[in-house]
């Protein structure tokens, strides 16, 4: 079943490789299946920093959906190391919280854009990534 | 009475009796009598020893003598004494009439028929003198008339009788009557033996007027009186019987008349004997004199007085000086006599002032010179007495006056010798009185207050006016000041008066003493009062302190750990070391000492061990005296003021320094509770934020999470509702299950920010709650009032819920037991547990419980020693209206 999916998704667009970084599992859970349904390839996840960039190396994603708070550093700090060494991985920075509370944070932080937990579809993930 | 009314209407027609013969007569008079009386005896003496009818030629010589010259003698004395001198007359009359019996005996016919014609008038000029004694005037006409009956009798009748009297019958040898008319012997027997009984009759008559007088006389006139009577009446009888006899025969007549001539001589003698009284009663003057010259009680005075006039009634009345009005010696007024009263009043005069009188019997007039003796030495006694009064009266007030004035009173000599000292209090002489008297200054003073005393008497006797010197004392031990007012007196010796004025000198300087003391405290109660840093008023108090006492150093050292001291506050030396921030270890001094006794200290460097009392010694300070500083019940610091050598410490510098003192504890404990305050109010704010944190973090981590992921999870769950049905069902039993969650996890934040059923059900149901919840058994105790204020409860359900989290979290603990209870307006807390302890009081989750505890003014307590579990206990006040 997932195959189908992946190979309609393929063939509709060009697939994207997605590296989901969380700390709390059931919404790494739901955000994989919302994303693996709308025709993403989530090739991982991570549940904290440190783990999230040993992931990155080790899978090469194409997309970073980074959570900003993480319990060893946030999600500002990863994005940055990220970036620093695949200046072209676009990192979509969530949250539960509201992107008021970041301001500034995140138009400097490198990442494509900001998506509120709640607000995650594909819509949205299409707006921040054009 | 007063005294106008004594002098004109009692006194003054009294001077009579005192007129008499004058003065040149009262002088010549008596030499003249006795000559002619010496001259008479001559003659008569002659005449009888010539004559050759006389039976007894020497017998009656002697007789004539003695008759004649007792009579004069008497009569001259009594001249002398003038209310007696018109008596002298006449009983010099009588004298002198005596000799004219002697012609009886004359051989020749004239001088012998004289001498019958004239032989009896002695016997009238006996009876006039009797009548008329004492006074010399016969006064009454009863007087008078017996009298003229007794000179008719013996002079007309005798010589009617002579006429016809040959005379025959007393001698044949006797010249012939000259006068004989007619010789008719039997008529002039019969005239004769008339004559006779006139003379008996007049006699007795004359007897019983004299009697009459004695009986009615005072008896002060009665003692001059009884005596010459009774000599006179004596004579008369022997007369009367005398010429009873002479006409049977001659020799009975010569001898009748004989023996009344020699009982006559009673009359002169008995006053004699009067007169002699009156001598002795001025004996008894002298006497009084003497008495007065030691002056007695008034009642002595009088008795005096009595017994010199021999007056038993006599009263002495006193002038009183304020009115003039008369009183006796015990001050009762007194009436004077009037003019018809017994007795008379003498008025005393002194100096030509009335000073009082003399009421006395009338009769002492007769003895003016006895009287006015006697007047004199009572004007003299009353003069003194009123003298005595006088100086006992101003005596009194001077003694009163200075017996009123506390100071010393001094009399001094222009040398410097004590003359008479006067101390009421004698805490203010260098030596008792008695040992001052006739010593000198110079012995006494120390040198150099002598000397300036002597300079104020040299002054004081220069000008002739008040001079006044100030010095100072060393009396037991104590420094006095003296003021000495010194006035010239009499003879080069000068009055002082001694003023101690210490307590006033000491009054003024503690009153500027404290007035400077509270304008310092003042000006360092500024400070604290305006929240001044610590360090600014621990300066100004060393600085204060200094400037106040007098001294050189201050220090203020606040106590660190293990005997060691910071220097905080620093005034004067030594200016290298104890610098400010300096820390001190304290050794054996002022410090250490306040530091281990909690009270002030004085200690003294030459005595003391260790390295601070040599140094301090070293620095040249001999002395210091420490307070402490208390914050809160314990020793915080001391202020330490230290003195050089020679220097001393003012009077109550402990207490001063005390002052200063309390003000740096009040500036500590200020500081503290402001920065106590402070801290507080930090935690309280860090521990909202941190609780507000806290409160985000877990609605994020929780529920929120949850949310977005069932949020995503049922949106995906929709898209596969129709092409993946399995994955949805399972999709949505997830959603289901976080939905769950995040309810469980929404209610435990809700619970955690404020438990509903603290809000619904009260403090007591709310702890109920937390002892179920708790994974360890819990024991409740709970006493509580069923409403409390919200903030009290609140508290007590977060000391609760915090201790028992803490227990839960550290004790391993195998029970708990949660005790609450409302006591005495307090509602008291208590979480103990039987596990490990050792707990730290000061942790953050107790610090804010206490912080929040501290907020309401209650306290928390936390004990936890290792072993024996863990105690904390928070006491809450009530409003008042809430306790039970």
């Amino acid at each position: 079943m997932k195959a189908e999916h992946r190979e309609l998704l393929e063939q509709l667009r060009p697939a994207r490789r997605v590296l989901v970084v969380d700390d709390h599992p059931s919404f790494r859970r739901c955000a994989a299946a919302l994303l693996e349904a709308e025709g993403f390839e989530v090739v991982g996840e991570a549940e904290d920093g440190a783990s999230a960039l040993a992931a990155a190396d080790r899978l090469d994603p194409e997309l970073v959906l980074l959570d900003i708070q993480l319990p060893d550093t946030d999600g500002f700090e990863v994005a940055r190391r990220l970036l620093a060494h695949r200046p072209a991985l676009r990192i979509v920075l969530v949250s539960s919280r509201d992107r008021s509370q970041y301001g500034p944070l995140i138009e400097t932080s490198g990442a494509r854009g900001f998506i509120a937990k709640g607000d995650l579809s594909r819509q949205t993930l299409e707006r921040v990534l054009e | 009475m007063n005294g106008d009314a004594f002098h004109s209407a009692s006194l003054r027609p009294e001077a009579e009796p005192r007129a008499g013969p004058s003065v040149a007569l009262r002088t010549a008079l008596p030499v003249l009598l006795l000559v002619a009386a010496l001259a008479a005896c001559g003659g008569a003496v002659y005449v009888i020893s010539v004559s050759r009818i006389a039976p007894s030629p020497l017998g009656q010589s002697l007789l004539s003598i003695l008759v004649c010259l007792s009579f004069v003698g008497t009569g001259v004395a009594a001249l002398r004494l003038p209310p007696y001198a018109r008596f002298g007359l006449l009983l010099s009359a009588v004298g002198f009439s005596s000799l004219v019996t002697v012609l009886h005996e004359s051989n020749d016919t004239v001088p012998y028929t004289v001498g019958v014609f004239a032989s009896n008038l002695v016997f009238a000029v006996l009876v006039h003198a009797l009548l008329a004694f004492p006074s010399g005037r016969l006064g009454a006409t009863s007087r008078r008339a017996l009298a003229a009956v007794a000179y008719v009798d013996v002079l007309v009748l005798q010589s009617v009788a002579v006429l016809f009297d040959p005379l025959t019958r007393y001698h044949s040898d006797h010249p012939p009557n000259a006068a004989l008319v007619l010789s008719r012997p039997s008529l002039a027997t019969v005239l004769l033996e008339l004559e006779a009984a006139v003379a008996i009759g007049l006699s007795i008559a004359v007897l019983f007027v004299l009697t009459r007088r004695a009986r009615a006389a005072t008896p002060a006139a009665r003692r001059q009186l009884v005596p010459v009577l009774v000599g006179g009446k004596l004579a008369l009888l022997a007369f009367a019987v005398g010429l009873a006899l002479a006409p049977l025969s001659s020799r009975a007549g010569f001898v009748g008349i004989g023996v009344g001539l020699l009982a006559a001589v009673a009359l002169p003698a008995s006053f004699l004997g009067v007169m002699l009284q009156g001598r002795l009663s001025r004996a008894a003057v002298g006497e009084l004199l003497v008495e007065l010259r030691e002056p007695g009680r008034p009642p002595l005075l009088r008795d005096g007085l009595r017994r010199a006039l021999g007056d038993p009634s006599l009263e002495l009345a006193r002038v009183r000086p304020e009115d003039g009005s008369y009183v006796d010696g015990h001050g009762a007024p007194l009436a004077l006599p009037g003019p018809g009263d017994v007795q008379v009043a003498s008025p005393i005069l002194h100096q030509g002032e009335p000073v009082g009188a003399l009421v006395h019997d009338r009769s002492l007039r007769l003895r003016p010179e006895l009287l006015d003796a006697v007047n004199a030495a009572a004007g003299f006694a009353l003069a003194n007495e009123r003298a005595l009064e006088t100086v006992r009266r101003v005596e009194a007030r001077d003694r009163a006056l200075l017996d009123a004035i506390p100071d010393l009173m001094f009399r001094v000599s222009r040398d410097g010798t004590y003359l008479d000292v006067h101390a009421d209090d004698t805490s203010g002489l260098l030596r008792p009185p008695e040992l001052l008297l006739g010593r000198n200054v110079r012995e006494v003073l120390p040198p150099d207050v002598a000397d300036e005393v002597l300079a104020c008497v040299e002054r004081a006797l220069e000008t002739g006016s008040m001079s006044s010197v100030e010095y100072r004392l060393q009396l037991d031990g104590q420094e006095r000041c003296f003021e000495s007012r010194m006035v010239p007196g009499a003879a080069g010796e000068v009055v002082t008066i001694v003023r101690d004025f210490t307590e006033q000198r000491r009054a003024e300087s503690a009153k500027r003493r404290l007035a400077e003391e509270q304008a310092a405290l003042r000006r360092v109660a500024t400070l604290v009062a305006g929240d001044a840093p610590p360090d600014e008023v621990f300066q100004a108090v060393t600085g204060e302190a200094c400037a106040l006492l007098g001294i050189e150093s201050a220090l203020l050292l606040r106590y660190e750990r293990d005997d060691t001291a910071t220097v905080v506050g620093k005034y004067g030396r030594p200016n290298e070391e104890f610098t400010l921030g300096s820390v001190l270890e304290l050794a054996e001094g002022a410090a250490l000492t306040v530091l281990r006794t909690g009270a002030p200290a004085r200690v003294e460097y030459e005595q003391l061990p260790g390295w601070l009392a040599t140094r301090m010694f070293e620095l040249g300070f001999r002395s210091s005296v420490g307070v402490p500083i208390s914050v809160a019940g314990s020793t915080w610091g001391a202020l330490i003021a230290a003195l050089p050598e020679g220097e001393s410490l003012p009077a109550e510098t402990d207490r001063r320094l005390q002052a200063f003192a309390e003000l740096v504890g009040l500036a500590v404990a200020s500081a503290h509770a402001r920065d106590e305050l402070s801290a507080s109010r930090l935690r309280i704010i860090e521990a909202s934020d941190a609780e507000r944190r806290r409160i985000e973090r877990n609605l994020h981590d929780g529920a929120q999470q949850r949310l977005v992921a069932l949020s995503v999870g049922l949106r995906v769950a929709r898209k596969r509702v129709l092409d993946a049905p399995e994955e949805a069902k399972e999709l949505l039993d997830g959603a289901s299950a976080e939905l769950a969650e995040a309810l469980t996890e929404l209610r435990e934040l809700a619970q955690g920010i404020h438990p509903a059923v603290l809000t619904e059900r009260g403090l007591g149901a709310a702890l109920d709650v937390l002892a179920a919840r708790a994974p360890l058994p819990v024991a409740l105790d709970v006493r509580l009032p069923a409403a409390l204020p919200d903030q009290v409860a609140a508290a007590g359900y977060y000391v609760a819920s915090e201790a028992l989290a803490n227990v839960v979290k550290h004790a391993r603990a195998g029970s708990a037991v949660i005790r609450a209870s409302g006591v005495d307006r307090c509602v008291v807390l208590e979480v103990q547990d039987d596990g490990a302890g050792g707990a730290d009081p000061e942790g953050s989750g107790l610090c804010g419980l206490r912080d929040r505890v501290e907020t309401l003014d209650g306290s928390l307590l936390v004990e936890s020693a290792p072993g024996v579990g863990t105690r904390v206990r928070a006491e809450l006040p009530l409003p008042a209206a809430e306790a039970r």
